[in-house]
């Protein structure tokens, strides 16, 4: 173990005990012999349903949750035995609206932080402005987290995990909660990151934020890993064939059976939008779908047609099912 | 320099973490806990005596009352303080954190004594308005060192109560109602530890207050130091076991909330 990688585990397992009132121990399993390796400098996502166990491994890395088996380390250093190596090169954004003073101003929570992380008063001051820039709060820097809007706290959340100027940076759904234009400053943020050398691990629902960010993402599942490969490759392995998406000017009657009709066809969906309909046929690679539509539809009663790879999101979704069939 | 900067840094946690924990530091709560509280103990407990006994009894119950006040302002500051942390979701950020463990929960109640000094001064007046308690015999360098002795050993023991909360996963505000109580019946400030059952009294002994209210009454009464520094000795030692045992047991609640998980959500 060990070899260079700024993040690796190997066979790591995390079980969840708990007793019943009836006295009887349920157990779960949130990691389930997750092996995986992050190079210095990598913008590393992990994706999955809830309950899959990304956070659990998250837990793990930065040293607050202790795996019943396996190993992790961190910066070369084993999250169990060298613990205080690892928390002094990390940091930890985690979503939500707890972990934070309420009663407090934002700058005074962030100076706290900075006293957690050895640093002088002084030093701490000038980070957490330094931070507060960084997550555009310094309007709001004197003021009590109390009348902060969810978005706000959230970016105090990023702007704590960046305090220590860490190494290796967890990120547990950061852009929860983040309205739009915050999410984006918050993306062009990582970037930034990893060219000043941070390595990144990050845990999203949004496959946009994972397919622009991450250089590889891994997906798990039942706290297994599923697939593991570039944005690029997973939409590649795992998008089947082809999207062909088109806007109908009205409601046509009995099209999507007709569609599914079509040779090389895999699937449809169909929804109304106002007066028009909107439809998606997945089939396989090199069909002419498009044609087909027009055929049956008629060209007239087509307002836009437009045929392209998977997303991201479409690849995830067709993983997970597999995952889950094979259950 | 690295001292001083260790200590700035003990300052900047022990008054930001007593800002953002200790919610009775509003006005309204502030002032009912630390003035009102007191006085109206001193109210209740003294003219009862005064009127089911006689008026030396209330002026005793009065110097007790003044011990309790001090145990029982510490006790809830502290204890919430260090239950708000855990309860809040801060305490995550402490646990993956490289900060000295010791350091931070010290800091955690260091800020209490301001409030011990000032309910110390609020029952104190007040039993001197309406009990008429008189401070003529007074040794003030004895009830000065008994009350700072009783704030160590309760601040000391809030932490350690904290730290069992922790532990438990419980409510602090059902600690609160027990610790009350036991310090009300079984350190002395209305019943003469003497007169308790022999499992009472040895409850009692290992209570904070018990020995250091011993050593007030003694100072109080203008006694020799001699005969107040064996208690007030004994209560900073009793104070000092429970600093050490409590913090043993803040990393055993920081390993045991790592195995078994309690700071994890899911996902």
């Amino acid at each position: 173990m060990t070899d260079g990688y700024a993040i690796e585990c190997d066979e790591l397992r995390r079980v969840f005990r708990s007793r019943r009132l009836t006295g009887q121990v349920e157990e779960v399993v949130a990691l389930d012999s997750l092996s995986l390796q992050v190079q210095p400098g990598e913008v590393y996502g992990v994706l999955g349903p809830n309950g899959a166990g990304k956070t659990t491994a998250i837990r793990i890395f930065s040293t607050l949750l202790i795996p019943t088996a396996g190993s992790a380390y961190v910066m070369g250093h084993d999250v169990v035995k060298a613990a205080g190596e690892v928390r002094r090169r990390i940091g930890l954004i985690l979503g939500g609206e707890r972990g934070l003073y309420e009663r407090l101003t934002g700058r005074q929570n962030l100076q706290y932080f900075a006293s957690l992380y050895l640093m002088s008063p002084r030093r701490g001051a000038e980070r957490a402005d330094a931070a507060l820039e960084d997550v555009g709060l310094t309007h709001a820097a004197d003021r009590r987290v109390e009348q902060y809007s969810r978005g706000m706290r959230q970016r105090l959340h990023v702007a704590r995990g960046l305090l220590p100027d860490p190494d290796v940076i967890f990120m547990d759904e950061p852009t929860i909660g983040l309205d739009p234009e915050a999410a984006q400053d918050f993306r062009r943020l990582v970037p930034e990151l990893r060219e000043r050398g941070k390595t990144v691990l990050l845990t999203t629902h949004y496959m946009l934020e994972a397919d622009v960010l991450c250089e590889r993402i891994a997906v798990i599942d039942h706290g297994r890993l599923v697939a593991l490969d570039t944005p690029e490759g997973l939409k590649r392995r795992f998008g089947q064939g082809q999207v062909t998406e088109a806007t109908l000017r009205a409601a046509t009657p009995g099209l999507a059976d007709r569609l599914r009709a079509l040779r090389g066809v895999t699937a449809i969906e169909s929804d109304m939008e106002g007066a028009a309909q909107r439809v998606k046929v997945y089939a396989d690679a090199g069909r002419d779908i498009a044609s087909g539509l027009r055929n049956l539809a008629g060209t007239d009663a087509i307002q836009s047609v437009v045929t392209r790879e998977p997303s991201l999101e479409e690849a995830y979704l067709s993983l997970i099912r597999e995952s889950s069939a094979g259950e | 320099m690295m001292m001083l900067t260790t200590v700035r840094r003990f300052a900047l946690q022990s008054y930001l973490s007593y800002r953002g924990l200790f919610l009775w530091l509003t006005p309204v709560s502030y002032v009912s806990n630390v003035v009102l509280r007191p006085v109206l103990a001193v109210m209740m407990f003294g003219f009862l005596a005064q009127y089911a006994i006689d008026e030396e009894t209330a002026r005793v119950y009065a110097v007790g009352l003044a011990g309790y006040s001090v145990g029982r302002i510490i006790a809830g500051g502290v204890m919430q303080s260090l239950y708000r942390d855990a309860a809040f979701g801060t305490l995550a950020a402490v646990y993956a954190s490289p900060v000295n463990r010791g350091m931070l929960y010290f800091s955690r109640c260091i800020l209490h004594v301001p409030n011990a000094a000032l309910v110390a001064v609020s029952v104190l007046v007040s039993a001197a308005v309406f009990l008429d308690l008189g401070f003529a015999q007074v040794d003030w360098g004895g009830l000065v060192a008994a009350f700072a002795v009783m704030t160590f050993s309760t601040m000391l023991f809030s932490l350690f109560v904290a730290t069992l909360i922790l532990l438990s996963g419980t409510n602090w505000a059902n600690w609160i109602i027990i610790l009350d109580g036991l310090l009300l019946s079984l350190t002395g400030i209305i019943i003469p530890t003497a007169e308790l059952p022999a499992v009472l009294f040895e409850i009692g002994q290992m209570l904070p207050v018990t020995h250091g209210l011993d050593g007030l009454r003694e100072a109080f009464a203008g006694g020799p130091s001699s005969g107040y520094w064996p208690d007030l000795a004994r209560e900073a030692v009793l104070g000092l076991g429970y600093g050490v045992v409590g913090l043993a047991l803040f990393r055993v609640a920081e390993i045991q909330a790592k195995r078994r998980g309690v700071l994890a959500r899911a996902g």
